[in-house]
């Protein structure tokens, strides 16, 4: 496993509380010698991510880094495979569910915000999103300043 | 008393070893994407069953994983050491076809595989004497005349 020059790994990204990494589930195929069966066994890894580009849930392709850049950060995204909710079929390019692929024009009509695609790090500025997606959380729910509660 | 489950011969390490696909080692990751209802994914679904495991156990450092019901048609998609990625496509094929396929895109020749056999055989022959081998020189086997290095050969 250590003779391999760059070790690349297949993963699902999963919740996870660092500021500018994503922790990444690997589940690779292990053989039961008594049963004589494959079964999958999870593994995590930290992947180094500092503009969030992963959101939980996606399918990523994972790499080792030359020297670890933290205890726990020894890999690092290098590149979404599979955007959750959002798969492109490789083979045709089009966006797809399992039953059919996606009609783009329809979609437009029904609506009005899709969500972005990002599919590396080659963005140059992202804004740093909250672990969180509901909007209502960047707010605070009660003023801090003294001044405003009217008690 | 009969072994259980659904063909269970596949879990026997006979049928293991009778797996004759070697993928290159420029292969990392094998990835299968197919659905569990469709009639044109049943070479896919076939292939997992019957096949995949075959295949892992001849590639152990191969990471495999299938992914269900994510696209509308099935493919194989491989990711290769240098970023390079295979794509499959194996809509409506038999899971023999199918990896076959596999076998003449990514799987080791028969050359190939022939001299990492010569290559390892001729590792083990004690014939061999050499750096590489498990004895430099025949000095260093028991009861052969000893090293002139060490003792010097006898003046006749």
């Amino acid at each position: 496993m250590a003779s391999h020059s760059s070790r690349i790994l297949l993963g699902q990204v999963v919740q996870s509380k660092l500021r500018d990494a994503a922790k990444v589930q690997i589940t690779r195929l292990v053989l039961d010698e008594y049963v004589m069966q494959y079964f999958p066994n999870k593994s995590k890894v930290f992947s180094f991510d500092p503009k969030k580009v992963t959101k939980v849930g996606d399918i990523v392709l994972v790499k080792e880094l030359e020297a670890k850049r933290t205890a726990f950060i020894t890999h690092k995204i290098e590149k979404i495979i599979y955007s959750v909710g959002n798969v492109r079929d490789p083979i045709t390019g089009r966006r797809c569910d399992s039953k059919s692929y996606w009609d783009e024009d329809e979609r437009k009509k029904l609506f009005e915000k899709e969500p972005e695609e990002k599919t590396g790090l080659d963005e140059t500025f992202a804004e740093k999103r909250s672990v969180y997606e509901d909007d209502r959380m960047k707010e605070p729910i009660m003023s801090l300043d003294r001044k405003d509660w009217k008690i | 008393m009969p072994m259980k489950g659904k063909f269970p011969l596949r879990r026997t390490l006979r049928y293991l070893e009778r797996g004759n696909v070697y993928l290159r080692d420029t292969v990392k990751i094998v990835t299968i994407n197919y659905n569990t209802l469709g009639e044109t994914h049943k070479g896919a679904r076939d292939f997992v069953f019957y096949n995949l495991p075959q295949l892992q156990y001849k590639n152990q450092n191969v990471q495999m994983q299938t992914f269900k019901n994510l696209t509308p048609s099935p493919f194989i998609r491989c990711f290769l050491n240098d970023g390079d990625e295979v794509l499959i496509d194996i809509d409506s094929k038999s899971n023999t076809s199918i990896l076959e396929h596999v076998k003449k895109l990514l799987g080791k020749s028969e050359d190939i595989l022939s001299a990492e056999r010569k290559a390892r055989e001729k590792k083990t022959n004690p014939a061999n004497f050499g750096r590489e081998f498990a004895r430099e020189c025949i000095c260093q086997v028991p009861g052969q005349v000893p090293c002139p290095s060490v003792v010097p050969l006898p003046k006749n």
